[in-house]
């Protein structure tokens, strides 16, 4: 096959495996599911956290709780959703198929992991809009809308770590307890509703953790204050995970044609 | 029933979950709650402490019921259940109280070593109304699971309606969301919740003046949560098995 050929059919094949990413998302969270159960969810979650604020810190702990509330959204299709991903081979006792396929198992799941980002950022913006109008926040909604391209960024690195994370959802019959464990770590330490400085235990995990950056850029931004350096200090986050995804799905991969395991375990 | 409760204990301890609504969940929901807050009196730590241990309660026991018929399901064992000689509704209750008994002990524990932690004074002045508030919510918590119950017997979406339900129980049952600062309208929702009254009651409880009429309440809802729960549970199975859809939804 000459080089051109080749190229094409494995952006052919890249096509494919995001397009079979919506498709899974599609089976597991029908149109209704996710209209009548996943968005009202989030919007609830999101109003529960403002209220929360309110009534630990009145007006100025609402709008905190608010900007924070909307990056832990993120945190259902990032970190639980993409959990799914490998998981979902698991389960269908599809893994050893992937292989022994042309595609490493890696790229399938980065592939497929498009799917819960996209998701992600859409769930965000459904819960941002929402709940901004329900609880009341409408005002720091209007000031967060030209500061959405940050969340995105956030987006990014919460599905990198995300897929970290999954790496070690499968074998283990553990994934629920590894995704609830990083969704409340992100919910805790990450600044998004106690205020850094808060305990300094928490902030040093949070700097590790997608969103902490992001969300001090996010604040800063609304302060007038400079927030590029706390953005770039995120994106550095988020690649620190999608390479240690990449090394512990690799390496998984190796390890179980070395062994002969085939579901990572 | 006793014997399904203690089965499902011995399930839900080999259950992944039961650790991140029991051991995360409290201290993130105790820790979002307390340390931004201004007032850390015994008094604020008491109401925040009792409306933790309600809203987890609240998750633990809408999981734990999901758990019972998803294990069922998955097992091939869901069709048997619900077509025995003995009635459906006596196992799911039984499962339903086991996951709330455990999930409450284990939930309290981490409640307890948090607060340790933190140094936040709570008031315990009535440990036997206490203990009768908690047995309330037992019992409120497994008639609840047999209405979810239901919904796991219509459809294979369970979890997604599950996770659905969770928040805005904990949003609108007053635990640490007051219900004075909702909008009318949704005071009436969260005066159906039991949860609502439980709070009230433990917290005055935990002050050394129980609201006794405060626990009326939170008796006459589960009594109409278990009969609700009942009516439905046995309607919906009955149709499954009529219509021959159980295992198949």
């Amino acid at each position: 096959m000459t080089s051109p050929e080749y190229a094409a059919e494995r952006w052919w094949r890249a096509g494919r495996i995001v397009r079979f990413g919506f498709l899974q998302y599609r089976a597991d969270n029908p149109p209704r599911i996710v209209l009548a159960a996943i968005w009202p969810r989030l919007i609830f979650q999101t109003v529960f956290w403002v209220l929360l604020g309110f009534v630990a810190a009145g007006d100025e702990g609402a709008r905190f709780a608010y900007v924070g509330a909307v990056a832990t959204v993120l945190t259902l299709g990032g970190l639980a959703g993409m959990s799914d991903v490998p998981v979902d081979d698991k389960y269908a006792g599809t893994y050893s198929r992937l292989l022994a396929g042309l595609t490493p198992p890696t790229l399938v799941f980065f592939g497929r992991g498009v799917a819960q980002l996209a998701m992600s950022v859409v769930e965000m913006l459904v819960a941002f809009v929402a709940a901004g109008l329900l609880s009341g926040q409408w005002r720091t909604m209007l000031e967060l809308v030209p500061l959405l391209p940050m969340y995105l960024v956030i987006a990014l690195t919460m599905s990198a770590m995300g897929l970290a994370t999954a790496s070690f959802c499968v074998g283990k019959r553990a994934e629920v307890a590894i995704y609830n464990a990083a969704m409340y770590l992100v919910i805790l330490c990450s600044g998004a509703f106690i205020p850094r400085g808060t305990l300094p235990v928490l902030d040093v995990i949070g700097s590790v953790l997608p969103a902490t950056h992001g969300l001090l850029a996010v604040r800063s931004a609304l302060a007038d204050e400079p927030w590029l350096a706390e953005l770039s200090l995120e994106a550095a986050v988020g690649a620190g995970w999608l390479v240690l995804a990449f090394y512990l799905f690799t390496a998984q991969t190796a390890r179980s044609r070395r062994t002969g395991s085939d579901s990572f375990s | 029933m006793l014997v399904c409760a203690r089965l499902q204990m011995a399930e839900i301890r080999t259950a992944w979950i039961i650790i991140g609504v029991t051991i995360f969940q409290p201290i993130v929901f105790l820790l979002v709650a307390l340390l931004p807050s201004a007032d850390r009196s015994a008094e604020a730590g008491t109401r925040v402490a009792v409306g933790v241990a309600l809203s987890v309660s609240w998750s633990a026991t809408a999981w734990g019921s999901a758990s019972v018929l998803r294990r069922e399901r998955a097992m091939g064992t869901l069709a048997r259940a619900l077509a025995g000689l003995v009635d459906a509704r006596l196992i799911v209750l039984g499962k339903g109280l086991g996951a709330s008994l455990l999930s409450t002990v284990w939930a309290l524990a981490t409640l307890a070593v948090t607060l340790v932690a933190l140094r936040q004074p709570v008031s315990l002045a009535n440990p036997g109304w206490l203990l009768l508030g908690f047995a309330v919510l037992l019992a409120s918590g497994s008639a609840v699971g047999l209405l979810i119950g239901s919904v796991f017997v219509l459809t294979r979406y369970g979890p997604q309606v599950t996770a659905f339900l969770t928040f805005p129980v904990i949003l609108l049952g007053g635990m640490l969301i007051p219900p004075e600062i909702l909008p009318p309208p949704l005071t009436w929702v969260s005066a159906l919740i039991s949860l609502r009254w439980l709070q009230e009651y433990l917290v005055t409880s935990a002050a050394g003046s129980p609201n006794l009429a405060a626990l009326g309440y939170a008796v006459v809802l589960t009594v109409g949560y278990a009969a609700a729960g009942i009516g439905l549970f046995g309607g919906i199975v009955d149709r499954s098995r009529r219509e021959g859809t159980l295992d198949l939804t």
